[in-house]
């Protein structure tokens, strides 16, 4: 018999008890009254024979008891355990992953990091198999098994923790689930081109596990088996933390007038803050001291306040709020920009007459409203007003709208030519002859439709027009009625395509490119004598979905995330392009490019041909919530946490043969569980030591 | 001890015993004539023996030995080592059923009881009488509770002396758990002033024989002083001593002219009575249906 845990003996000390005990129990335990002790005198208590034996069995017994629960707790175990850790065998593939996001960035977590990382790598003996990771939102590798393998024993650990050392805590956030999911990925491919050892997978988890960790992808994965995950948290000092968001401004939109009023943010302060008084202002690049006039907040811990930023004061280079006042510093400033509003022409031709509801025009106006972003100028030409030199060339987007005249339709025409896109609406049917002009076609007829009245039956959700609208809960176009609509034949017009049908079959919507340019063409018209289409709550989308279409509304959000790509388009040709990051790198650019990542928060600008373009770079906000999450999160999502920390592991263990062995030892012991016999033992010991107690308990006092 | 009522208990021992006997409570008076004495003047011409006078012409005063009924004091240990019983009975209820019985007895002939009941100093005294409700006022006395922190015997008879003036009957109720220096001069003392006194030992049977099984740790009573004691090796040198005691209790009695008479809690009273009664007729004079 060999025991797991043999320094649980010194508990057979507990042996001498009973016997001191027995000792002392010779004293009487009772006191009998007596009339007076004038004839007595004390004597010192004598041991009879037959006392001696019964309490020497009942000793015996308890002495027994003791040695037995001793034992118990000393975990005794029989045979000898075949150790699998044999030399010259890889037996552990270990996968150390290091957290480097924005939250490490915090004073002295990265060292304590760094320390961990060395423990998990230092253990390590020559047949194992190590790789060093590191994550954020994605992982990537720092040091392979190959290299691992190729080093020399003693340098492996040394030449892993240099190339770790290189990598530094960036700003992005956290995905725990994702990278974990990654590496056991990585650790199944070592175990499959490693050698025939068994194999033991290890994660080694270190990461400061903040609350505002992303854990997506761990629930019920599939987690191979033999596979470990060992948590190393790091975390250090501070954990109260205050945290500034803009509201509203998630899609880059913004109302008019907010860079004159100020933006609102949301100051959030954690549970486990400690200070409740902040101070929120603008500060200048590189400083952290507030400028202008700052505002004073108090946030009690675990709540969160919406505030109208103070105005922006300082100058142009002022460019970030800054949250002063709470414990934790690496995500106080938020950056802002603040794109001017964007003025596009609209040309509207049309010789309409009519007023209010019977004009299209007259919904056209009030569609075209201001946006934060984009002010629309519509120009309106009747059929005898002339083009203004230059009106054309800036408009961005026409719409005719009949009746219009021939001069319109030329007009059309050369806007088309120059690359640009026409949305035309047909009233009657007279616009025939100019429209196969426009088409290429000798002829194009057009008739008025007699079916009566008529609903959008089929939608080609494919076009990038309806695109949007493919979506049930938008798609439902069938309660607008159409009164009016002229019959065309697409098929005669080459190239047109139909996009949207009546229920008679007749097309609704045809899109006909027109050398460079194209032109939707709606067979009936939005005002109240042709459809409901104006009075639908379709109609506004629609239109600003078509000009998306034309381009002349561009989706340029300023605001982004830590992280996310910003979209900037195709360079042109003969264009050259700089990229300019807060650190005042700046790249230029290839023209294919049309995607940029952003990796740290500041302020990005994209210099070209154009106005220069910039753009404001944030932390997310998950990253700010530094509070450690549940210490059984993981272990509730499926993850095979081992409970046993390293440290304790490494500070015991010595050499790695002893180490293996004490695991093989505490394995076999496991399966044997030897300690529940001893302790049941123990139980029947107790159990008829008490009979036996009570059975001389009752015969003494018979006697007696 | 089945009847708790000490009068009752009383009354059923003396009935048990009085029919034994056959002899009637109401036979005989203590008045004794004892001689003539000439007159002189200032005596109570009550008692001019008028017939003297007749026949002889002179003036003779009758005397008589005594003018009342017999006076007895029950002399009652009532001390905190008497409330001890190893087996059923109390020795204090074992000796105040004894007081209680010999008052009904002598109560029933006309005697006059009266009773001290004492620890280390008298607690309870009252004075000998023959009147009607007498008999429960002595009841009342004796059952008080038993007291005090020691026994001196000395005390009662001393006291007994000082109260005493007729030739009295003093019966001596105790377990004599106390030393018996300076218990030998008042009972000297008092049998000299021609009183009779009678001693009852009330005996417990494990203080007789000390039979603890094993070791066992024993209170004082009286003291509240606790010793181990080894039971089986002390028996013998207990005993010894205990009937050293007693011998030397005897000792003192003989030599005044009285004996000591053991009652054992676990014999019951009314044969020792009988047997007490029967021994006091064998010894003469014809009262001992007195007593």
């Amino acid at each position: 018999m060999s025991l797991l845990a043999p320094l649980f003996l010194a508990g057979l000390a507990a042996m001498v008890a009973p016997v001191l005990w027995h000792l002392i129990r010779r004293r009487p335990q009772e006191t009998a009254p007596f009339p007076t002790l004038m004839f007595l005198e004390p004597t010192p208590p004598r041991m009879t024979k037959r006392s001696r034996l019964e309490d020497l069995l009942l000793l015996a017994l308890r002495l027994l008891m003791l040695a037995l629960v001793a034992l118990a707790f000393a975990r005794p175990y029989f045979g000898k355990p075949t150790v699998t850790a044999s030399s010259g065998e890889e037996t552990r593939k270990r996968l150390v992953l290091v957290d480097v996001s924005a939250s490490l960035q915090r004073p002295g977590l990265w060292d304590a990091a760094l320390e961990r990382a060395e423990a998990a790598l230092r253990e390590l003996t020559a047949p194992d198999l190590a790789e060093v990771w590191v994550f954020d939102e994605s992982m990537r590798q720092v040091f392979g098994a190959e290299s691992w393998r190729q080093g020399p024993v003693a340098e492996r650990a040394t030449r892993a923790l240099d190339a770790l050392r290189k990598e530094k805590p960036g700003w992005k956030s956290t995905w725990i689930g994702r990278a974990l999911v990654s590496s056991v990925e990585q650790l199944e491919a070592l175990r499959t081109t490693g050698g025939a050892g068994i194999d033991k997978l290890e994660v080694v988890l270190i990461s400061d596990f903040q609350a505002g960790s992303h854990l997506d992808g761990l629930a019920g994965h599939n987690w191979p088996k033999g596979l470990e995950v060992k948590l190393e948290p790091v975390s250090r000092g501070a954990l109260g933390n205050a945290s500034l968001q803009w509201i509203g401004d998630a899609e880059g939109l913004s109302s008019p007038g907010a860079a004159a009023t100020g933006q609102r943010v949301r100051v959030q302060n954690h549970a486990k803050s400690k200070s409740q008084e902040l101070r929120l202002g603008w500060v200048k690049p590189g400083s952290t001291t507030l400028v202008g006039k700052p505002v004073t907040i108090q946030v009690p811990p675990g709540q969160s306040r919406t505030l109208v930023a103070p105005a922006k004061e300082g100058g142009e280079e002022v460019e970030a709020l800054w949250l002063d006042g709470d414990e934790t510093a690496f995500d106080n400033k938020l950056y802002r920009v603040v794109n001017e509003e964007e003025s596009l022409n609209v040309l509207a031709l049309s010789d309409e007459t009519a007023a209010g509801g019977s004009s299209m025009l007259y919904f056209l106006k009030r569609a075209l409203v201001e946006t934060g972003r984009h002010k629309f100028q519509l120009i309106h030409k009747r059929g005898g007003e002339a083009l203004l030199p230059g009106e054309l060339a800036a408009a961005r987007s026409m719409v005719l709208m009949e009746p219009v005249s021939e001069e319109a339709w030329r007009a059309a025409g050369e806007f088309l030519a120059a690359g640009k896109t026409v949305m035309a609406a047909l009233r009657g049917t007279g616009a025939a002859p100019a429209l196969a002009k426009l088409a290429g076609v000798d002829q194009l007829p057009i008739s008025e439709s007699t079916g009566g009245d008529s609903i959008l039956s089929r939608l080609d959700w494919d076009h990038p027009v309806l695109a949007p609208f493919a979506e049930a809960r938008y798609g439902d176009f069938t309660r607008i009625r159409f009164w009016k609509h002229r019959k065309i034949d697409v098929s005669a017009i080459p190239g047109a395509r139909a996009m949207a049908w009546f229920d008679q079959g007749d097309p609704a919507m045809v899109e006909i490119p027109v050398n460079k340019g194209r032109m939707l063409l709606l067979t009936s018209g939005w005002h109240v004598e042709d459809s409901q289409l104006a009075l639908s709550s379709k109609f506004v989308p629609l239109l600003y979905r078509v000009l998306e279409w034309s381009g002349v509304i561009v989706d340029q959000p300023t605001q982004y995330r830590v992280g996310a790509e910003v979209s900037i388009g195709p360079g042109k040709e003969g264009e050259t392009r700089r990229w300019s990051a807060p650190g005042g790198v700046e790249t230029v650019l290839a023209s294919e490019v049309s995607r940029q990542r952003v990796d740290a928060p500041g302020i990005y600008q994209l210099s070209g041909a154009g106005k220069p373009r910039r753009f404001a770079v944030n932390l997310a906000p998950a990253e700010s919530r530094i509070e450690p999450m549940p210490s059984d999160e993981l272990e509730r999502l499926g993850v095979p946490v081992k409970a046993v920390p390293l440290e304790t592991k490494t500070a015991e263990a010595g050499s790695s043969e002893k180490r293996a062995m004490q695991e093989a030892v505490a394995e076999f012991e496991g399966r044997q569980k030897g300690w529940r016999w001893f302790l049941a033992a123990a139980i029947m010991v107790l159990v008829v030591e008490t009979l036996l107690a009570g059975w001389f308990g009752t015969r003494t006092a018979v006697a007696a | 001890m089945a009847i708790q009522n000490l009068e009752w208990r009383a009354r059923v021992v003396v009935e048990g015993f009085w029919s034994g006997l056959h002899r009637s409570p109401y036979h005989g008076f203590s008045v004794e004539f004892s001689e003539y004495r000439q007159y002189a003047p200032g005596d109570d011409p009550r008692f001019l023996d008028w017939r003297l006078y007749g026949r002889t012409d002179r003036h003779f005063v009758r005397k008589f030995e005594d003018e009342t009924n017999l006076r007895c004091f029950l002399l009652l240990d009532l001390s905190k080592s008497m409330d001890y019983a190893s087996r059923g009975v109390l020795k204090a209820d074992y000796a105040r059923t004894l007081a209680a019985t010999l008052a009904r007895f002598l109560h029933l002939q006309g005697d006059a009881v009266g009773l001290l009941s004492f620890d280390e100093r008298i607690r309870e005294a009252v004075p000998a009488r023959n009147r009607p409700g007498h008999l429960r006022r002595l009841m009342l006395a004796l059952e008080k509770e038993c007291g005090g922190v020691g026994t001196d015997l000395a005390t009662p008879l001393k006291r007994l002396l000082e109260i005493l003036k007729r030739r009295s009957l003093a019966v001596f109720i105790s377990d004599f758990m106390s030393p018996l220096d300076g218990f030998e001069l008042p009972l000297g003392t008092l049998r000299a002033g021609g009183h009779e006194v009678v001693v009852f030992q009330i005996a417990d049977p494990m203080e007789e024989d000390l039979d603890f099984g094993d070791t066992v740790r024993l209170k004082d009573l009286e003291t509240g002083r606790e010793i181990d004691l080894d039971a089986p090796t002390f028996r013998e040198r207990y005993r010894a001593k205990r009937a050293a005691h007693r011998q030397a209790l005897e000792a003192i009695c003989a030599r005044h002219g009285t004996a000591v008479r053991v009652l054992r809690t676990d014999t019951p009273l009314e044969w020792a009575l009988l047997d007490f009664l029967k021994a006091r007729r064998q010894r003469g004079r014809g009262n001992a249906a007195r007593m």
